[in-house]
């Protein structure tokens, strides 16, 4: 179990698994409420599923659906593998 | 006769179940203080005689997201008596969570689990009596495209009792809402166990498809090829429509117009302002409409199959680096056949700040109604390289667009930016029949609100036009456009590019209708004193000065007076002081020009700047709060 990163969703391989830890203290009020809504409360799994062919966004798949959003979004979140 | 509201997520098919219930038939109506349409049906069915208001599709119901804050503010208004509240049954877990967001506001609410025939297909099995008594709150499943439905779901609204009632908002607090989130999910996640066997991986055949879509190699090509597509489609296809359109409508409002009033021995001034004028404007607006409803249908169908969100998922690291999100490829790519729908397909942007960045960058794409005077002046001057000609102003249209982006990403929307956090959708089969119905609404919307603007605005300009004002406007104006190669027999280029305001494709003609006036022998070679600088100046400025009064309406419509004050201003100037710099540098030889052509533009550029610090610093720069304030 790695410890609490931020950013790990940036580094995240295609297929590999994350749990959702808490969200980062300066993370925009709007994101973090689209962000909550959507689905990424704590203790949620979500997988990386691949990246843009210009390398932003970035595509996850969480409660049975996929979601993109930028990198400079997932820095929001930090979370575990 | 009461009112029903309908909320839903994206992509939960919202709107075939809209058009379900209503049969197709919509209205237009207005949200306060915003731009977006609203969009009204009518349900007759037994007992159920009710007007059927759709709200944009939203995931919450927030005050940081426009389309939420008009949710938020409809609900609250308590015009609503009823709630249809449309999940997709094949994403539960997600649109559950509106779908508990609204039971705690309070109205009598129905929840419709939408798509479930492909539920079923895809193997998930749905408890609907579970679901019933966890949510408490009747629950129908329905198939928008199974006509009987209809009844069902109107038999389920039929049993409920609409009320007004008072509405209790979700916190705004962050931690209250996560904690609030939280809760939401738990149930959720409950119901999901208790009451939903899963299905088969749906991803499956939406990530084969994606494997080349949204491939490194692939991807873009392929973005490009479908937007190639669409351009073709919309503009070559349903361009050929629009001599159609203008020849009609000019038989009758003109021509008719014309007939009727000398039947009757009315005056000639009536004549003037019913035919020339009002007839004319009829007629301008009638000439959008072929492309207006091609380019929707096809957006239409677009998103609806899952396409639009991989071409934005593709396209948005290009595109912010001016400043604008991936879906923002479309309105700016449809500029260069017509600005006018280009304008409106900014509509689909969800952020202020994003729709008025296109519009000021929009013009620069040269639309289709400039090309004719590229044409002839390149073939009358450059007989050799005549297509290098008009490529070169496109390539500088293009340039510029970007060094205006880039300009404005930097000094007046510095630091803000607005979401991109978007859903991928499995693909689908897009319905025509709903795109037909999207289409037709679209062009409805803008009989309705841009006819009211366009139709007086172009009649007072041919009004004005037949009693000789605009050629004299042109006249008095000439001495203005000395510096950029007009000399001031050539008084007639600048009368053409007044005319050029009504609609771009009448420079060529009105230089030809004034030339031929002339006693002298004169033609374009020769008032340009045969000069090709002066010719390329010429287009300099024809390229880049204000777009047609069609897409300034259009666009006022949009984002208001005042950024299309500012666009036209800034996009004149523009083009004033790089035609002058061109055709000072290259023959006129006078220094005082070119360096006044560089004191007004800086000049103009700093206004603005020191305007948009002052007035625009939060409104404008805000992320993604939007609300009556930001309007301006």
């Amino acid at each position: 179990m790695h410890s609490c990163v931020q950013n790990a969703m940036l580094h995240l391989k295609p297929g590999e698994k994350a749990v959702v830890e808490q969200y980062a203290s300066n993370a925009d009020k709007a994101y973090k409420f689209k962000l909550l809504s959507l689905g990424l409360t704590k203790g949620t799994e979500f997988k990386m599923i691949k990246t843009s062919p210009f390398g932003d966004p970035i595509e996850i798949e969480l409660r049975g659906y996929r979601l993109s959003l930028r990198r400079h979004e997932a820095e929001a979140i930090l979370c575990t593998q | 006769m009461y009112t029903i509201a309908i909320a839903g997520n994206p992509n939960s098919g919202k709107s075939s179940i809209f058009n379900l219930l209503t049969g197709g038939k919509q209205k237009v109506g207005n949200w306060p203080g915003v731009t977006v349409d609203k969009k009204i049906g009518k349900i007759k069915h037994s007992s159920v005689n009710a007007d059927l208001v759709d709200l944009p599709g939203i995931y919450a119901m927030s005050a940081w997201s426009e389309d939420e804050k008009i949710a938020r503010d409809y609900l609250v208004s308590c015009e609503a008596d009823l709630l249809i509240n449309v999940v997709d049954s094949t994403n539960l877990e997600r649109n559950l969570f509106l779908t508990y967001l609204l039971k705690d506001m309070g109205i009598p609410m129905l929840v419709v689990l939408n798509m479930f025939d492909v539920a079923e297909k895809q193997g998930i099995k749905i408890n609907i009596e579970e679901i019933e008594k966890q949510l408490g709150i009747p629950v129908v499943a329905a198939s928008a495209i199974r006509k009987s439905d209809k009844g069902k779901i109107l038999d389920s609204v039929a049993k409920i009792k609409p009320e007004k009632k008072t509405i209790k908002l979700p916190p705004q607090d962050e931690n209250e809402y996560e904690i609030l989130a939280e809760n939401i999910y738990k149930q959720i996640e409950n119901i999901m166990a208790s009451a939903v066997k899963k299905g088969v991986y749906v991803y499956t055949a939406s990530d084969k498809v994606d494997k080349i879509v949204t491939n490194k190699f692939t991807g873009l090509p392929i973005f490009l090829l479908a937007m190639y597509l669409l351009f073709w489609l919309t503009i070559g296809v349903g361009g050929l429509f629009i001599d159609f359109f203008k020849t009609i409508f000019g038989a009758i409002f003109i021509d008719g117009t014309k007939m009727v009033l000398e039947k009757a021995g009315a005056p000639n001034c009536l004549n003037v302002i019913l035919a020339d004028g009002i007839g004319t404007g009829i007629q301008t607006l009638s000439t959008f409409f072929p492309i207006i409803f091609t380019l929707f249908f096809f957006i239409a169908i677009l998103e609806s199959s899952g396409y639009m969100a991989r071409a934005a998922f593709v396209m948005d690291r290009l595109m912010r680096f001016i400043g604008l999100p991936g879906k923002a490829f479309i309105p700016l790519l449809i500029g260069f056949g017509c600005t006018v729908p280009a304008f409106m397909a900014t509509r689909s942007l969800e952020n202020k700040r994003d729709r008025v960045l296109s519009v000021f960058i929009i013009p620069f794409m040269s639309c289709g109604a400039r090309l004719p005077v590229y044409v002839i002046f390149a073939a009358t001057f450059f007989p050799v390289g005549g297509t290098n000609i008009v490529f070169a102003l496109y390539i500088i249209g293009i340039v510029l667009a970007v060094l205006t982006g880039l300009l404005l990403k930097k000094t007046v929307y510095k630091g803000s930016v607005s979401h991109f956090i978007m859903e991928l959708p499995q693909y689908r089969a897009p319905s025509v029949k709903n795109a037909t119905i999207s289409a037709l609404f679209r062009l409805y919307a803008f009989i309705k609100k841009g006819g009211r603007v366009l139709v007086p605005v172009i009649a007072v300009l041919a009004i004005l036009n037949s009693v000789g004002v605009l050629e004299k406007a042109g006249k008095t104006v000439a001495p203005v456009f000395e510096p950029i190669g007009i000399s001031k027999e050539n008084w007639p280029a600048s009368v053409a590019l007044f005319s050029g305001i009504f609609a771009k494709e009448a420079i060529t003609s009105s230089l030809n209708s004034l030339y031929s006036q002339n006693e002298k022998e004169v033609n374009i070679r020769t008032a340009f004193g045969d000069s090709k600088v002066a010719a390329f100046a010429f287009l300099l400025f024809v390229l880049l000065y204000a777009p047609c009064i069609s897409a300034i309406s259009a666009s006022i419509r949009e984002v208001g007076i005042g950024f299309v004050a500012l666009q036209v201003s800034y996009s004149t100037v523009l083009g004033w002081s790089l035609a002058t710099i061109f055709y000072q540098s290259f023959e006129g030889g006078s220094l005082f020009y070119i360096a006044l052509a560089f004191a007004v533009l800086a000049l103009f550029v700093g206004f603005v700047y020191i305007i948009k610090r002052f007035h625009g610093g939060t409104p404008l720069a805000a992320t993604a709060l939007r609300g009556k304030g930001a309007d301006t």
